[in-house]
């Protein structure tokens, strides 16, 4: 883009270089394509872990806070019950607005794929909520990938979204998805 | 007298005569070329005044132009270099859009990438191992159940070379991933 045409367009930022200049030839030609069972088990064992290790902090944190309150007596914890329930919830919520917004949660973000709807575009926030609902209700569902020809997962086949190889940050666009 | 001194009397008196002559004429020229050069300086300017008025300059100069490559002249006869020598440079860079140039260059280098490329090279080399890697297992395990359940999978490593010969219809090369001519259910 020469500087003039530049300017008249407004002085658009990222016109430059491609963002898919860093991702490796190889695995170029699976951009857009639906991801596969251990790519995506791995990316939702990121977001449990990552949501077990907030809620184990959560609970060092409160720990520590009533210790501090009351250092003679041996503080006195919530249920531990509680803290699953929160955890579980905090996955619910990550994944809810990840879905309805970039489509990448933590775990997608480092395994590069993305959760886009039917037609590539980001899910409704409806159904980004009753995915992440199905995640945490039916986690079984994911190893629907096995028998399905197009790679989806139960709450794929049941919300229509899908889940592809995406690694660059620009926004979701899928060769054509059957 | 003899004859000899009567003919060399002759040769003398046409000499005169012929010199004296001469001199009457030149005199006479010179007065003539006053007289005709005083009248022209009164009457041209007049004339030729009186022809630049009748006369529309514009189109004769345009098509003097027209026939004359006036670029390629300039370029043969003028030292552009010597002129832009003395050109007050200062006042050009006062002229120019600096921070809107250095925008764009940043823009169009991607500076942000390549700092991004050069610091986080070794860990964005890591991830993308894992990544190909994961890729490479999701294709292992779909083409494992596939032979099992003796089927045929889309969207896979198995229609990958399809994929690629369609790539290779459309123009992309190399598997060169274009978001902006691949739009979505394009």
């Amino acid at each position: 883009m020469s500087f003039s045409s530049w300017v008249e367009a407004g002085r658009p930022k990222g016109s430059g270089l491609a963002d898919s200049g860093f991702v490796p030839l190889t695995a170029r030609p699976m951009q857009g394509q639906r991801a596969g069972l251990f790519t995506r088990l791995l990316a939702a064992c990121i977001d449990v872990a990552a949501a077990a290790l907030v809620t184990a902090g959560a609970w060092i944190g409160l720990f520590l806070l009533l210790l501090a309150v009351a250092p003679v007596t041996s503080p006195t914890m919530p249920n531990f019950l509680w803290f699953v329930v929160g955890g579980v919830m905090l996955l619910w919520l990550a994944w809810t607005i990840a879905y309805a917004t970039n489509g990448r949660a933590l775990g997608h973000q480092v395994m590069g794929i993305r959760v886009i709807g039917r037609k590539g575009a980001h899910m409704h926030w409806l159904f980004a909520a009753m995915r992440a609902a199905l995640n945490i209700v039916f986690p079984l569902g994911i190893f629907w990938i096995i028998p399905s020809a197009q790679n989806r997962s139960v709450q794929d086949v049941l919300l229509r979204s899908n889940v592809i190889y995406s690694w660059v940050e620009a926004k979701p666009n899928i060769r054509e998805i059957v | 007298m003899t004859d000899r001194s009567l003919t060399f009397l002759a040769q003398d008196a046409l000499a005169q005569t012929v010199a004296t002559t001469s001199g009457f004429f030149g005199a006479l020229q010179e007065v003539a070329e006053r007289a005709v050069n005083a009248a022209l300086d009164v009457t041209v300017p007049v004339i030729a005044t009186a022809i630049v008025d009748r006369i529309d300059l514009k189109p004769i100069v345009e098509r003097a132009l027209s026939e004359l490559d006036l670029t390629n002249i300039v370029i043969d006869n003028v030292d552009v270099d010597a002129i832009v020598a003395t050109a007050n440079l200062e006042n050009i860079i006062d002229r120019l859009p600096l921070i809107d140039l250095a925008e764009y260059i940043v823009d169009q280098i991607d500076l942000p990438s390549m700092i991004r490329s050069s610091t986080g090279g070794i860990a964005i080399d890591a991830l993308s191992n894992a990544r190909v890697g994961s890729m490479a297992a999701d294709n292992f395990v779909a083409r494992l159940t596939d032979s099992i359940l003796l089927k045929r999978r889309r969207n896979t490593a198995s229609t990958l070379a399809e994929q690629m010969a369609k790539d290779a219809e459309d123009g992309v090369v190399d598997g060169q991933w274009d978001p902006a001519t691949k739009p979505a259910g394009a």
